[in-house]
């Protein structure tokens, strides 16, 4: 049985498709990602799927039931972490909490024990007297968080949690969503930020203008692009490939040649010809998907292969070329992104 | 549900602002008023009429006269001079009555004695009176105008004159009444329960004369603030609404998407704020009566039935605003202006908007009856000054039906849970 169900959804506002025939599954246990640039309709996608919003279209099921506003016996098994922050500001942490979790649980002494969890589980047990507006950026985040989960529900939707969250809290959000699937949640994890949701999600949706545009796990998604790594290669003393100019080389490159640079230069090889040789070579080797020179920076991006890079960096010595600095990695979401949608994801 | 009301009541009462206009604007506009009024009745009050009267056979036997002036001049009637059964006890209907209308003490005459006419006409030409009572041989009190004063066209001394010329004639009246009864049905007199009714008669007279117009103006003003602020209370419902329904705040939205239906959280939400309301209230209206002793014409309890029933009209009114979907900034700013001019219908302006209002009643009532903030403020008026319930009634029941039609508004309005966009 899928804890969420959607299938050909569609919601417009007036002329507006925010949500494009969008369809999803999701099953126990997973933190699925939901990843998409701004206005891609994430939170449009949340807002249905929690009757909250009508939709033109498409059919929802939560925890293998039709889902409808009335449906509180499942609105009660779900947790949500607005993409807003939505806490009293009259209200201390503490009573924040409780008030949320009293439109779940009755019992005052087994809600006591949840609210002191939910601190406890974001690390507010300091500012539990605390009103909203003395504290933080990042931990009225956590509060927001504290306020969705301490209910202990069986499923937990976080949309955008950490927008606008310093690096620290950040990790903190990450790793207790990671603590809380492991204690038995399913997650949901909408997001803009591709690190984020590589780092933590099981499988993952990449989706723009309302449309699912791929779903697998990480490394599903990477295979479609077929890609294996890329490399960026800072070079040294190389102009445009026959560029008249030979200044935007040098330029790029301040402080790498060192004192060779003058000699370099007036050299009998023009520099606009040998960048034109090293890009000749590098596309020449097996595993090279495609090699492109910007100003002194050449990037490469390689299918399969186990030892492209020395590859690489053989084939620019062997044509005299030095090189500064060298980065590699693997290929990243935005890869995907850039592959299906022809545009870049950026953070 | 006891803690949904619970922290409604916390996140209510902690909001500054809403607190603001709700306990404190209307306190500072009834001190406003009280210290307006207050220099406006000691320009108005009336010191004790100095007059002369004649104290001689005549007016001992003039049955229930001496009493009568006794009471009038504010000083205990003389137990035994000329105690009947019947006057005893218009003395002490009178205590009863205007006790309320804090004219206990308040004297009307300041009477110098004096023994024979002679010496009253000597005294009036010696002296700062206003005229001089004189009883016939018949028992029938003659009130002698200082001719200075009655060519007069000084208005408060013409208006002194006819409150001691309606006060003697109220007594002839009401002596010729028994005197005829005495003949007519000589049986009835002796029951001392038909005695007491005639007796309480002019009673009202006085009550009349004494507290007519000044107090009454300054009533309006209080009652209106009271009407005022009753409605004022819409800010309770209007923020208890903001963080309650979904296409208003994102705390609406949260809330609405946990597991608990509609019905279920609103009820304890507006419950709160009612309550809240209704404290508030109490408070301007306890600092209203009891700090500056406004009468309510001694209906207190109504008063508070008046009270719990505006501010549920309020509390609904503002929950219905609340729910409305319309930029929620501007909304507080909204029902300060709904509740500032409905109150001018209720007279809270000034004598112009007195006017204003009281034209409206006369001649447009159906706009009287739509304006919530007239009705309570005709529920306290009528209250004051009606002896019985009916005109009461009518305001309750007006506003009963107000309550009801919000009532049903804003359960239209609130159980829609899912909308075309946020
Ligand atoms: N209330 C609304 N009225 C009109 N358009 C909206 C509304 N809310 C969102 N949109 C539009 O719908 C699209 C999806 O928005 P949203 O779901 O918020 O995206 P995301 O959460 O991925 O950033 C955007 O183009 C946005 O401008
Ligand atoms: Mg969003």
């Amino acid at each position: 049985m899928d804890i969420i169900e959607v299938k050909d959804l569609v919601k417009r506002y007036r002329e507006l498709v925010a949500v494009d025939n969008f369809s999803l599954a999701i099953k126990p246990g997973e933190i699925f990602g939901l990843l998409g640039p701004n206005g891609s309709g994430k939170t449009t996608v949340i807002n249905c799927i929690l009757q909250l919003l009508t939709y033109d279209r498409g059919e929802i099921c939560l925890f293998g039931e039709p889902m409808s506003p009335s449906r509180y016996d499942l609105k009660r098994r779900i947790g949500i972490v607005p993409q807003n922050i939505a806490v009293f500001s009259q209200l201390n942490v503490a009573e924040n909490i409780d008030y949320f979790c009293s439109l779940y649980v009755d019992d005052r002494a087994r809600r006591r024990a949840l609210v002191d969890e939910a601190i406890e589980f974001v690390g507010l047990e300091d500012y539990r007297r605390f009103r909203p507006r003395k504290l933080s950026g990042g931990l009225i985040r956590r509060l927001n968080i504290a306020c969705g989960i301490v209910h202990q529900p069986e499923l937990i939707i976080f949309d955008e949690p950490t927008v606008a969250v310093d690096p620290q809290s950040r990790n903190a959000i990450l790793e207790g969503i990671q603590r809380l699937n492991e204690r038995g949640s399913t997650v949901i994890y909408t997001s803009h930020y591709m690190q984020e949701v590589e780092q933590i999600c099981t499988r993952i949706m990449i989706m723009d203008h309302g449309q699912a545009l791929a779903t697998g796990t990480n490394s599903e998604l990477k295979a479609l692009v077929g890609i294996n790594e890329r490399m960026e290669i800072e070079l040294a003393e190389l102009g445009e490939p026959g560029g008249a100019d030979g200044s935007g080389g040098p330029d790029g490159t301040a402080g790498l040649g060192g004192p060779d640079r003058a000699g370099e230069a007036d050299g009998f090889m023009r520099p606009g010809d040998k960048s034109a040789a090293a890009l000749r070579l590098v596309r020449a080797l097996p595993h090279v998907a495609t090699a492109q020179l910007e100003g002194s920076l050449l990037r490469v991006t390689c299918s399969a292969g186990a030892h492209n890079l020395s590859d690489i960096l053989g084939a620019l010595q062997k044509a005299g070329i030095l090189y500064g600095r060298v980065f590699s990695e693997p290929p990243t979401l935005n890869d995907v992104f850039l592959e299906i949608t022809g545009k870049e994801l950026r953070d | 549900m006891f803690t949904t009301f619970l922290y409604t009541v916390k996140v209510l009462v902690r909001d500054r602002n809403v607190l603001m206009w709700a306990v404190a604007f209307p306190l500072i506009l009834a001190t406003l008023f009280y210290s307006m009024f207050n220099n406006l009745d000691t320009t108005y009050e009336l010191d004790p009429l100095p007059v002369i009267i004649v104290q001689d056979s005549n007016y001992d036997q003039a049955p229930g006269f001496s009493p009568l002036i006794n009471d009038l001049a504010g000083t205990d009637s003389p137990a035994g001079t000329d105690g009947t059964a019947g006057t005893d006890s218009t003395a002490g209907t009178n205590g009863a009555n205007s006790g309320e209308n804090s004219t206990a003490g308040q004297a009307l005459l300041a009477p110098t004695f004096v023994a024979d006419p002679e010496a009253a006409q000597a005294a009036l030409a010696a002296g700062d009176y206003l005229g001089y009572i004189v009883v016939d041989d018949q028992g029938r009190p003659n009130y002698y105008m200082d001719s200075r004063r009655a060519s007069s066209i000084d208005t408060l001394a013409a208006v002194k004159q006819s409150i001691i010329l309606n006060a003697l004639d109220r007594y002839l009246q009401d002596s010729q009444l028994l005197a005829g009864l005495a003949q007519t049905d000589p049986q009835l007199l002796s029951d001392a329960s038909t005695l007491s009714t005639l007796s309480a008669q002019p009673g009202l007279v006085q009550r009349g004369a004494i507290t007519a117009n000044p107090p009454s103006d300054a009533l309006r003003y209080f009652y209106a603030v009271l009407a005022f602020s009753c409605i004022m209370m819409m800010s309770f419902g209007l923020s208890a609404i903001d963080f309650w329904k979904a296409n208003v705040s994102a705390l609406g939205a949260r809330r609405s998407l946990g597991g608990r239906s509609w019905a279920w959280s609103l009820a304890p939400t507006l419950l709160a704020a009612w309550l809240l309301s209704l404290i508030c209230v109490i408070v301007g209206f306890l600092y209203i009566r009891y700090v500056f002793g406004i009468s309510f014409g001694g209906k207190e309890p109504a008063c508070l039935a008046v009270l719990a029933l505006s501010t549920l009209v309020a509390t609904l009114l503002g929950a219905v605003l609340g729910a409305m979907p319309f930029p929620g900034g501007g909304k507080a700013g909204i029902t300060a202006v709904i509740a500032c001019v409905l109150s001018v219908f209720a007279g809270l302006y000034g004598p112009a908007s007195q006017q204003l209002g009281d034209y409206v009643a006369n001649n447009l009532p159906a706009l009287s009856t739509i304006n919530p903030v007239r009705q309570i403020y005709d529920a306290f008026f009528s209250l004051y000054y009606y002896d019985g319930y009916e005109r009461f009634a009518q305001v309750i029941l007006t506003l009963a039906v107000m309550a009801a039609i919000f009532f049903v508004l804003a359960v239209l309005l609130m159980r829609k849970q899912r909308y075309k966009s946020l």
